[in-house]
């Protein structure tokens, strides 16, 4: 009997979940999906016959394709937070050493299809400096500690130790360099060298001017280096045996050397007069021949430099890297640029989705009565009506025109994107090209908690035509640490005032929700000094009413206590004042999270089986918050707290014993969803907590902080994820009708998963179908279907951007990470939408046929009424 | 999959001597260290092998870079190599899930657990319940299925198009229409049917009239279509 309840159970349960996860057909494949993978900024780059193959500071090894740019196949190495990757050298494999300062794993991978072939590792006792190098199947390792070198020559396949030497060189170790055999050091005036062998004597190379020298490789088959002067003047010293030779002419300090055809050549990138071009000079070493060609270096990008170059027959690849992180092969003899990738966008600091501007011709009827008289009037109307109806019959021009235009749906959107390297980008939703690009010098994120952000506003929407959509972006100054301020068009990507560099540090932003004059929501920047400036300054005075009922909070991470301040203004300026303080000292923080402050919550409560309401505590101020203190018994003791954020007051608090990081902290509505690593059970926990106000509302029309009556009761239930999240987010539509969906980024894509299924149940009320509430199970279950990425991988998702469309049902969704990817998901589905599988033909051919039927039978029924009445 | 299995067991071999191999030159590497410290930073490699399904040459040329070995969710990685064996280094004593993740097929995770003297010991994963399962080690690990990320679209069935509302719709009023006068062959049916049909009589002329005049198309009466007319005009 038992066993029939399970199993009835499970097939309500399936049933259920059956409902309410949403997969994709197959056929929906990339309809409304699009994905990027990126490589990340390159480190090391070499060609290999048609593939480029680049290991990169993500700690990937990568082989691109040369002829198209696109990846072949990427190998994501361990964290680059912990490892780095120190070689990339193609022998017959590639071969890889990553790590870090005492311990490294060498690993060889098949160029073709990017198997890995060996794998060993090194392991040292001693903290120097490492230097590596492979040279013919050997892989030399030196240890340089002042005096002697101590070098170990390990075959790259099998890692057993070859031989192993010992050298006196006496040198400062900052400035040496390993190239193949050849270990250089720049000491005071003179650069020492010696090659690795048994028996072998430094020598020295005398240099002309010492100030500012730099020693670099030169990348080439045979050894040698740069020795760099100046930032224009640099010569090349080639090793040959115990002697070296420089070669005749000095050259750009990033020269790259190849052969073409037996023929040594060095590229050198130059400057032209013409700011946007570029030049390429390619010199033959033997007899100094120069070739020359100029081309035009793509807008938008940074100073480039030559990583790497390859020839065959006369006709050279090079590979330009540039300083925001994008790649770009150069075609030598025609000097054409064949591929540009944008790197910069493997490591995304900030996003924003972005309303589109209405088409010209919506423009157009909603300038209707701005005309004069009622006869110019009227002609307008008609004509753009006839446009309209133009543009029904013909397919609209218009769009296919101007491209970045509204859509009925708000189903196309522009995502502004800012980059850790300071890049900006628009990215249409549409087909995820990119928009515009926008370069920031000198920027850098801030750091928060555990993560690297800036902080994006967006001031005014594109709703107010003509005026322009606005943005806000808030970085710091990566020299100065100071913050930067800048407004852009995030439509078009202009900025009119460009880059405004403030003399303060941020703490804190934030936006205002009422409009001044102009339409753009004031931007209160709060300086670690403690005070509040607006942006634009203009609406100092618009917000004059708003700002004694303002409040701001800010995290200390070092004392480890969230501050409260209430803004209000005396004469002309914006001051604040402390209100409050919670201490969570001496546990660690290490979770933060408001509400997405463009939620709306539909529902205000919870209908019970009796058919009352149990009302919802919706609470937008409310912040939440994790600690970890150590715990002489617990080991680390999870803390969560919710913290309102304009009196401080702890509205609700619990702790897990035992509990590990990573801590992934969910706030919408009125609940919370957070995951930490289980130590006592070893395993991940999910735990939902729901804050309810009772059966009674306190205010019905609106919320306030400041008056709160009663704690509110708290419902919790905790759950197994059985998986590792990366991290977390919930889907947000634009009115909230729609049921909420929690995505879970793992580290085979992201998972949706629905919010009823977390909900904590009551304790005494019956769950079952008729309540729509599904029973509780202990194991968060994680089907194949509710892949939202299916099986595009995704690797090391950083974080999920979620937006409304304007149809209710739909949310955008953009994960990053190393891969970009984008979706549209349908909780719900699409019910205020029809199926796209809707079967127009089939209505239309029953109403015809519903249509003669009735005539005929009325013809019938009229014949037979004749017969009736002549019998 | 029985393919697969007997691969040569040469090359098995060879690998495990390599593997032995470098283990102690990582090991020589570590002499320095004093001994009491070698037990507790002790680093083991955890070894197995992965089997794709049988049919992986037909829809997955090169599994073997699309899949990736993760312990503890991407704390140390493995990569897998062309015969599908995989190391993964410098792992330090404790307990571990191993995750074998591959876009086209699922693999059961596993718990890997060593102790400080370098034992191995592999079970299933169970989060509820503390059952042990034991696995073999080194590990052979198999793909459960093809991973199916899809639904399957509904495909075209006859008695889903004959219960479709709409066809219903139509055809159910036709059935009445050729069926109920059969069903009205005893008398007191018939009579209560022509009562019915007596209060609905005042309509029905008009109509047929219309109907009769639309089909016979030429022979349009003005005084009829006046009639009509004023009828219509009446009723609205």
């Amino acid at each position: 009997m038992a066993n029939i309840r399970s199993i009835c159970i499970i097939t309500i349960n399936l049933t259920l979940l059956s409902c309410l996860s949403h997969a994709l057909y197959e056929d929906q494949v990339g309809k409304f999906d699009w994905k990027k993978s990126y490589v990340g900024k390159v480190k090391f780059a070499e060609f290999d016959a048609r593939k480029l193959v680049v290991g990169t500071e993500e700690n990937v090894v990568a082989a691109l394709s040369s002829k198209t740019g696109n990846v072949l196949w990427r190998q994501v190495m361990e964290d680059p937070s912990e490892q780095n990757i120190e070689l990339l050298k193609i022998e017959k494999d590639i071969i890889t050493v990553s790590g870090n300062e005492n311990l490294w794993t060498v690993r060889s991978w098949d160029v073709g299809t990017g198997n890995l072939i060996t794998e060993w590792i090194i392991s040292v006792d001693k903290v120097v400096l490492y230097k590596f190098d492979v040279k013919d199947n050997n892989l030399y390792v030196v240890a340089h500690d002042g005096s002697m070198l101590n070098v170990r020559v390990f075959d790259v396949q099998t890692g057993l130790v070859k031989s192993s030497l010992q050298i006196p060189f006496v040198a400062t170790n900052n400035q040496c360099i390993l190239v193949q055999t050849y270990y250089a050091c720049l000491v005071h005036n003179v650069v020492n060298y010696v090659q690795l062998k048994d028996n072998s004597k430094v020598s020295t190379i005398p240099l002309q001017s010492s100030e500012n020298a730099k020693i670099s490789t030169y990348k080439s088959v045979t050894p040698a280096i740069i020795i760099t002067t100046s930032s224009v003047n640099s010569e090349i010293v080639f090793f040959n045996g115990d002697n070296h030779q420089k070669h005749i002419t000095p050259v750009m300090p990033n020269a790259i050397g190849v052969i073409d055809s037996g023929t040594p050549l060095i590229f050198q990138l130059e400057g032209t007069k013409n700011p946007s071009n570029l030049l390429i000079k390619s010199t033959i070493v033997t007899n100094g021949e120069e070739l020359t060609r100029e081309f035009e270096y793509p807008h938008g990008l940074g100073k480039p430099e030559l990583a790497a170059a390859q020839c065959i027959d006369h006709v050279c690849n090079l590979l330009l890297s540039s300083a925001d992180n994008a790649l770009l092969l150069v075609r030598f003899p025609e000097a054409k640029v064949m591929w540009t990738r944008e790197e910069a966008l493997s490591k995304i600091v900030a996003t924003e989705f972005l309303e589109l501007p209405v088409s010209e011709l919506d423009a157009s009827i909603e300038n209707e009565f701005k005309g004069g008289n009622v006869i110019s009037m009227f002609l307008h109307r008609i004509t753009t009506q006839c446009r309209q109806l133009s543009n029904l019959v013909f397919g609209s021009q218009f769009l296919a025109n101007t491209g970045l235009v509204r859509d009925d749906f708000g189903l196309h959107k522009i995502i502004v994107v800012a980059t850790k390297s300071g890049k900006l980008f628009g990215i249409d939703t549409l087909t995820g090209s990119l928009a515009w690009t926008y370069r920031l010098p000198n920027v850098k994120p801030f750091k928060m908690l555990d993560s690297e952000k800036m902080l994006l506003f967006v001031q005014r929407t594109a709703r107010y035509a003509p005026l322009p959509a606005q943005c806000t972006l808030l970085a710091e100054d990566s020299i100065t640490g100071n913050g930067i301020i800048i407004q852009f068009d995030p439509i078009t990507g202009y900025s009119e005032k460009s880059i405004i560099r403030l003399n303060y540090k941020i703490r804190q932003a934030l936006l205002l929700p009422n409009d001044d004059e102009n339409h753009v929501k004031p931007l209160v920047v709060y300086s670690d000094k403690g005070d509040a400036f607006i942006y634009p300054e203009s609406a100092n005075t618009a917000i004059a009413t708003h700002a004694s009922h303002t409040y701001l909070y800010t995290v200390d991470v070092n004392k480890n206590t969230l501050n409260g301040h209430n803004l209000y203004r005396e004469g002309e300026n914006i001051k604040t004042t402390l209100s409050w303080t919670v201490n969570l000292g001496p546990s660690k923080l290490v979770a933060l999270s408001a509400k997405s402050p463009i939620e709306r919550v539909h529902s205000q409560g919870r209908v019970l089986p009796d058919r009352s309401v149990y009302y919802k505590y919706v609470n937008p101020n409310l912040l939440a918050v994790a600690t970890i203190a150590d715990d002489p018994i617990h080991k680390n003791v999870l803390s969560i707290y919710l913290i309102d954020g304009v009196t401080g007051f702890v509205a609700y608090s619990t702790s897990h014993k035992r509990a590990k990081g990573p801590i992934h902290l969910v706030h919408s509505e009125n609940w919370l969803v957070y995951s930490f690593f289980s130590e006592r059970f070893r395993r991940t926990e999910v735990v939902a907590a729901e804050l309810y106000e009772g059966s009674t509302q306190s205010n019905s029309t609106v919320f306030s902080s400041l008056a709160i009556s009663q704690l509110p009761h708290v419902e919790t239930s905790s759950y197994i994820l059985p998986a590792f999240p990366l991290t977390l987010a919930v889907s947000l539509t634009e009115r909230g009708i729609t049921n909420k969906f929690l995505f879970f980024a793992l580290n085979n894509g992201v998972v949706e998963i629905p919010w009823l299924l977390l909900q904590p149940r009551f304790a005494n009320v019956a769950c079952g179908p008729e309540e729509s509430c599904i029973p509780y199970m202990p194991e968060v279950p994680l089907p194949n279907e509710a892949y939202i990425n299916y099986n595009q991988t995704l690797e090391r998702i950083q974080g999920i951007a979620v937006a409304p469309a304007r149809l209710e049902s739909t949310s955008h969704v953009l994960v990053y990470g190393l891969d970009l990817f984008y979706t549209r998901v349908a909780p719900s589905k699409t019910f205020d939408l029809l199926k796209e599988d809707f079967d127009h033909i089939l209505i239309i051919l029953v109403l015809v046929g519903l249509v003669i039927v009735s005539f005929i039978t009325k013809y019938f029924a009229s014949q037979k009424m004749l017969k009736q009445a002549w019998k | 999959m029985g393919c697969r299995n007997k691969r040569p067991p040469q090359l098995r071999v060879d690998l495990s001597l390599y593997v032995c191999l470098s283990h102690l030159s990582a090991a020589n590497a570590e002499l320095p260290n004093s001994l009491e410290e070698v037990n507790d930073n002790a680093r083991f490699t955890i070894e197995g092998r992965v089997f794709p399904l049988s049919d992986y040459q037909t829809t997955q040329s090169n599994w073997q870079t699309n899949t990736r070995i993760l312990i503890n969710g991407g704390e140390f990685r493995g990569f897998v190599k062309k015969d599908g064996s995989f190391l993964i280094n410098n792992v330090p004593s404790g307990s571990y899930v191993m995750e074998i993740l591959n876009p086209d097929y699922t693999f059961e995770p596993l718990r890997v657990e060593i102790n400080s003297k370098g034992k191995f010991r592999a079970r299933k994963v169970n989060f509820i319940q503390s059952t042990v399962v034991p696995v073999p080690y080194p590990l052979k690990v198999k793909a459960l299925t093809n991973t199916r990320y899809f639904q399957v679209r509904e495909q075209w069935r006859l008695t889903d198009f004959i219960f479709n509302p709409m066809v219903m719709m139509m055809f159910l009023p036709l059935v009445l229409i050729m069926i109920l006068p059969k069903m009205m062959n005893d008398p007191e049916t018939k009579k209560e049917m022509e009562q019915i049909q007596n209060l609905t009589k005042f309509e029905m002329p008009e109509m047929g009239d219309y109907v009769s005049n639309l089909l016979a198309g030429t022979s349009n009466s003005p005084s009829q279509d006046k009639k009509k007319a004023i009828k219509n005009k009446k009723r609205q």
